[in-house]
């Protein structure tokens, strides 16, 4: 992990990286129906980008001479999609051992996976791929756009947020699995409070020698280690002198950590977002307790199964925000009638007021593998057009941290949006331009697989 | 041991012997406690008598006379000399299981899944241990029948639970098994679907079957204890009772109101699992759904051998649910003994039927009643017959 | 539905055994008519009525047009985007009902899947939520020569009254699916009653034209005064009358294989699923074959499709080979089709969703409802009884919330023989 993007994800830093993509200074996108999504919808207008940021959205703009000219009339433009969380796009979802806060998809993300290629073609525009479910506390993951050679020059955001799953993995009983996360975080703290401990006492010495060599304050761990009997004695002493606990969380800095422990300490300092997975709805009021009692509660997202419907209220309680899986109705059989209860949860969570992001995959049926379609049915099953439309772009953004950046079209905000063919919810649309941070990078009338498949190909699919 | 043949001759010959000792029976006149009631003639006096017609008699007296019942009323006079045994409890006809396989081990048959030929009577073992348990549970007669695991596994015998082995077997030939059920069903052996046991079943009835079952049951003289568990093959069991002429009972359906929505019109009997503890309330509630339903109903403890029936349990629990206690009890007895055509014989206390009774300390249908006594054929059955 | 039996008893005093396409017993009359409002009424006759509104007594259409009023009637007004449509006939089910398809033998012509239906069973609500409102239940696809299907509406009555015909087309499968199960001896004995024929695309072929040329000797020598075949005579009967096959092919090969069995033997030829049909739409014109495409299964991963290996089940395999604008080919090549969704008609990938794919994927939207409506209705011969929305005909039909086959609209109620199964039965 490069120092540079460490540093990037500490401030928080977000900024579209136009040269990877060679994007024109200028580009016009004109005569379309235009959808921010956070504000109004404009009849006939233009967008501009410059330097891979929304210049301007107006009826009446000004193209500049030296734009590059989009000619979108009769169409719609509308923000990238985001997809608020995925696993593909990795070789496999998940490492086999339970407790790996310290792995990155950085170092298994394919950039030439097929996945990548299907995503632009829905215009899903700004992913974050982060470890699977089949984890206690999984890795980082890292939000990308769906198109570059390295990963380095798709990342959008590194720091995109520590999957930790409050569901059982497979064949582990759920009190274990939960057993197994809290220990992990009580282990964790030992470890700060020693190294706290540590750096304090060193902190004195050093005072007290008052020329401390460069190289024994950079001693590795396992010397320091050794070094700690003696040490430690001495430390307990003084700790029973002065009875004030050390806050690691405030005595340590990024620095004094070894890498093992940096992802999981931005966890607990609240700065790392974390994707909570909870299957069932028994597993909520666990994922709930435990991210509060580890203070990241502000900082957290559920990721959800079907059933977790069940528990929308305690959710609203803790003012969380939802991800929902790509196929979002959950099923039960009534033990009393026999017949098949179906419950909508897009329909349940909006009417609760409670933020939620829509999910695709690419693994599922036809209408589960596009975040537009995703929403026609959100729509279908008597949710909002607005609302839906939100739970594609601007909710997933800002669980991701990007409303800022992403998540809807205003001025200052990336260059990234769709031109589709009609209405989004109207059957017959389709994805027809993807502009990402100002760089036009798909065109539907140049997808030559897809013409293939809908036979607009010379062949006709034959 | 005496044949089959005999057997079945001496059942349905009038025995001089019995004629005889009706005249006798008031000459004999004992006392005696009734753990050792084995006397020819004697008289139960209870607090109620439930008759097995559904209806209940206050303070009713039982006169029993060589194995047969004398007379059944409230204020009848007892013949001078017979022991009377009075009890501040209830007397009833013993129950009825409707469908058993009691003694069944060596009736496994399943290589095949079309066996009309194959008959338990043929089979079965009287000394099986389960017999004891079925006595003891109040149970005075069994419809013993074939493991269900074929389309026709064949056909069933009805026997009494206590008594000399020779006169046990009330009818050898009480009814044609016929399963509907998935677990008729094997996936290795035709037919293996639902509508495949129904073209096997129209051929073997359709065309002339060899098997004297198949052609008693075409001709309506011989009961078919059809199998079906789900609605639709209640419905397919009815459809083919209507089509092939059968005199049909549902035999075991999963939900029994909805059975009767379907069977209501073609006035087919239902013979019901007792109900159980532990079962969804989708299940109790539909057993309560019956009320006081006017439809013949039984039970059937459906066991294959060991544990117990559970028969009264389970009418108990569809009281509870809902189902009218008289109803139920006319199901464990005389509604049972109808649906095997051995009423003139079985299921009520009338005169001239077996002595076949239980004496029970309390309200049948109330768990926490319990047997006193069981009487077969006008001897005391129960253990407690030689316990004490 | 235990509900509804019993209104239905209440309704009919007692049951009546019924079957067969005659006219349905007469409902108990309904003391006040159901005038259905919405925005739009489409009667799949080519009018549109905006607003429009049906008008329906005793499980029969009384009116259908803008303005209706009467005095007595109770009122369902379901708002100005609401768009009333004939209730949808599922051409191709295959349902769950039946616990097991039969597996005894290839050749088994007279069995009738009616006699394993249970009224009883889910996919009768999930059939409606799709708004179905009759179906043609096909048999399971493991036999050469399965037997008969059955058309039923789909809401179940305690009488027989709710099947339309018991004995539907006699279906037979070509492809690899019948031949799946069944095992080569080679080792040992044979202990299992799949140790049998087909084994192979050729052998399922070779099942089928043995059973028909037999047919063919059995009818001459029972002409001349032999003995009875019951099997053979079905097949015998269907050959003299040219009657109807329903042969499931998926694969242009097997397509064509239905093709020419069905013109051997003197047949009608109707293709269920028909999955490479978008091939060669001109074979199916010139075969004059009835064709009843569908389901729209999986996008291939990574859409590149075709390529690669075939993996999965046999009907992965087979269904893989999904060309999503299949049907608005077929359309534009003059190919008149019925949709089905097989297996998934009750589960949320059932008709209303394979409609609205087909429409996505540029199917004209009144042909998809044609091919969901008065198509099947003609070919399961029913047309007098449903498929539009004219006065006399029953009273079944769905109500959307928005423009039917939109992806983001989906039925909110149905109505079957005038009696109200809101879709989300909740």
């Amino acid at each position: 992990m490069s120092k540079k993007f460490l540093t990037l994800s500490l401030l928080s830093l977000v900024a579209p990286q136009a040269g990877a993509f060679q994007a024109p200074e200028k580009l016009a996108i004109t005569g379309a129906k235009v959808i921010t999504v956070s504000g109004e919808t404009y009849e006939k207008a233009n967008v501009l980008l410059e330097n891979g940021r929304i210049q301007a959205i107006g009826k009446d703009l000004e193209i500049p001479w030296d734009a590059k000219v989009i000619d979108a009339s009769g169409k719609v433009v509308m923000p990238g999609l985001v997809v608020a969380q995925t696993n593909e796009g990795l070789d496999r979802p998940n490492e086999n051992v339970p407790v790996t806060p310290f792995l990155s998809v950085l170092d298994a993300l394919n950039p030439v996976d097929a996945f990548f290629e299907d995503s632009l073609r829905e215009g899903h525009a700004t992913i974050l791929v982060i470890p699977g479910n089949e984890t206690v506390i999984g890795g980082t993951g890292r939000v990308v756009k769906p198109h570059g050679l390295t990963v380095e020059s798709m990342t959008v955001r590194v720091d995109g947020g520590m999957k930790i799953a409050a569901s059982p993995r497979r064949g582990v009983s759920a009190m274990a699995h939960v057993a197994e996360l809290r220990k992990a975080f009580v282990e964790f703290r030992d470890e700060l409070e020693v190294a706290a401990e540590k750096k304090l006492a060193s902190a004195k010495n050093e005072k007290k020698a008052e020329a401390p060599s460069a190289a024994a304050g950079k001693a590795d761990d396992k010397k320091a280690d050794e070094k700690k009997p003696e040490e430690k004695k001495g430390d307990d002493k003084k700790a029973a002198e002065k009875p004030a606990p050390i806050d690691p969380l405030q005595v340590l800095e990024w620095r004094d950590l070894t890498p093992r422990q940096r992802a999981l300490f931005e966890v607990l300092s609240g700065r790392m977002p974390v994707f909570l997975w909870c299957e069932r709805a028994m597993d909520v009021a666990h994922a709930i307790e435990i991210a509060k009692s580890q203070g990241f509660l502000a900082r957290t997202t559920l990721v959800i199964g079907a059933e977790c419907w069940k528990a929308a209220d305690e959710i609203k309680a803790a003012g969380l925000s939802v991800i929902l899986p790509s196929d979002f109705v959950h099923r039960e059989i009534d033990p009393l009638t026999g017949k098949e209860r179906e419950t909508s949860l897009p329909k349940v969570f909006a009417a609760k007021g409670i933020p939620f992001a829509l999910n695709a995959t690419s693994r599922g049926a036809l209408l589960e593998r596009s975040l537009l379609l995703r929403a026609a049915s959100a729509v279908a099953a008597g949710v909002e057009p607005a609302v839906a439309l939100r739970a594609i772009t601007l909710e997933p953004a800002r669980m991701l941290g990007l409303q800022d950046s992403h998540g809807s079209l205003e001025v200052g905000k990336a260059g990234t949006l769709l031109v589709l063919s009609g209405d989004p919810f109207r059957s017959g649309t389709w994805v027809e331009e993807v502009v990402i941070d100002g760089a036009h990078l798909y065109s539907r009338s140049k997808d030559d697989r897809l013409q293939r498949l809908t036979g607009d190909s010379k062949d006709g699919g034959r | 041991m005496t044949s089959f043949a005999e057997l079945r001759r001496s059942i349905s010959r009038p025995s001089l012997a019995r004629r005889a000792a009706l005249g006798l029976g008031s000459a004999l006149a004992c006392s005696g406690a009734l753990a050792s009631a084995q006397e020819a003639t004697f008289a139960l006096q209870a607090k109620k008598v439930l008759t097995g017609t559904g209806e209940a008699i206050e303070s009713g007296v039982v006169l029993v006379e060589n194995g047969k019942i004398r007379a059944v009323g409230a204020g009848l006079a007892i013949p001078a000399g017979w022991t009377v045994h009075q009890h501040d409890g209830v007397v009833m006809p013993g129950l009825i299981d409707l469908g058993a396989t009691l003694g069944g081990s060596a009736l496994l048959e399943n290589h095949e899944s079309l066996t009309p030929d194959l008959r338990v009577a043929d089979g079965i073992d009287l000394w099986d241990p389960s017999y004891a348990a079925w006595l003891a549970a109040g149970v005075t007669s069994v419809y013993v029948i074939p493991p269900t695991g074929s389309v026709i596994p064949g056909s069933g015998a009805v026997v009494k639970t206590a008594g000399a082995p020779e006169q046990r077997i009330v009818s050898t030939d009480a009814g044609l098994e016929i399963g509907l059920n998935s677990g008729a069903r094997r996936r290795d052996r035709a037919p293996t679907s639902v509508q495949g046991s129904a073209l096997a079943l129209r051929d073997l009835f359709g065309h002339q079957s060899p098997a004297a079952s198949v052609q008693r049951a075409k001709r309506g003289e011989l009961a078919v204890f059809a199998h079906a568990d789900s609605a639709g093959e209640v419905r397919l069991a009815a459809q083919l009772a209507n089509e092939l002429g059968w005199k049909a009972r549902i035999v075991g359906p999963a939900l029994p109101d909805q059975a009767l929505a379907i069977v209501r019109g073609a006035a087919i009997p239902l013979v019901l699992r007792p109900l159980d503890y532990g079962v969804d309330e989708r299940t109790r509630r539909s057993y309560g759904a019956l009320g006081a339903t006017a439809h013949p109903i039984g039970f059937a403890s459906l066991a294959q051998g060991g544990g117990e029936p559970g028969l009264r349990r389970g009418a108990a629990l569809a009281v509870r649910a809902g189902l009218d206690p008289a109803i139920a009890v006319r199901a464990l007895t005389g509604g049972a003994a109808a649906m095997l055509g051995l009423e003139a014989r079985l299921g009520t206390l009338a005169p001239g039927r077996d002595a076949d009774l239980v004496w029970l300390d309390g309200d049948p249908l109330d768990l926490g009643t319990r047997i006193v006594a069981v009487f077969v054929d006008g001897k005391r059955a129960d253990r407690g017959a030689e316990g004490r | 539905m235990l509900a509804l039996f019993s209104l239905c008893l209440a309704a009919l005093g007692a049951a009546l055994p019924n079957s067969g396409i005659e006219p349905p017993v007469q409902a108990a009359p309904d003391e006040h008519p159901w005038l259905i409002q919405a925005g739009t009424v489409i009667d799949a006759k080519g009018q549109r009525f905006a607003p429009g509104a049906v008008l329906v007594k005793d499980g029969k259409i009384l009116a259908v047009g803008t303005g209706l009023v009467a005095a007595n009637a109770k009122v369902r007004d379901f708002g100005a985007h609401a768009v009333v449509t004939p209730g949808l006939i599922e051409a191709n089910a295959e349902i769950e009902s039946i616990d097991r398809a039969e597996e005894g033998a290839e050749i088994t012509p007279r069995l009738r899947l009616a006699d394993g239906l249970d009224p009883e069973s889910r996919a009768w609500a999930g059939l409606r939520r799709n708004g179905v409102t009759s179906a043609f239940l096909s048999p399971g696809g493991r036999a050469v020569i399965s037997g008969r299907g059955a058309v039923v509406k789909t809401m179940p009555t305690a009488d027989e009254r709710w099947i339309l015909d018991p004995a539907g087309a006699l279906k037979a499968t070509m492809g690899q699916e019948p031949s799946g199960g069944n095992i080569v001896p080679r080792f040992g004995r044979p202990n299992s009653i799949f140790y049998r024929r087909p084994t192979t695309r050729m052998g399922v072929t070779w099942e089928f034209r043995k059973a028909f040329s037999d047919a063919q000797l059995y009818a001459a020598a029972r002409s001349a005064g032999g003995p009875l075949d019951p099997d053979a005579q079905v097949l015998a009967d269907l050959m003299a009358s040219k009657g109807e096959i329903r042969m499931r092919a998926r694969l242009l090969q097997d397509i064509r294989t239905a093709i020419r069995l069905a013109e051997e033997f003197g047949l009608r030829l109707v293709i269920e699923e028909g999955i490479e049909s978008f091939r060669s739409p001109e074979e199916i014109l010139a075969a004059k074959a009835k064709l009843i495409y569908g389901p729209t299964l999986f996008e291939p991963a990574g859409i590149v499709f075709g390529f690669g290996f075939a993996t999965g089940s046999v009907r992965q395999q087979e269904t893989d080979r999904n060309y999503l604008a299949t049907p608005a080919r077929l359309h534009a090549s003059g190919v008149e089709f019925a949709l089905g969704s097989a297996d998934y008609a009750a589960t949320d990938r059932g008709l209303a969703h394979q409609a609205a794919i087909a429409v996505h994927f540029g199917l004209p939207r009144e042909v998809a409802l044609r091919a969901c409506t008065v198509v099947p209705a003609m070919w399961l011969g029913i047309e007098k009884r449903v498929g539009t929305l004219e006065v006399g005909k029953d009273a079944d039909l769905v109500v959307w919330s928005g423009e039917p086959f939109e992806l983001a609209t989906r039925p909110v109620a149905v109505m079957v023989d005038g009696v109200f199964a809101d879709a989300q039965e909740d």
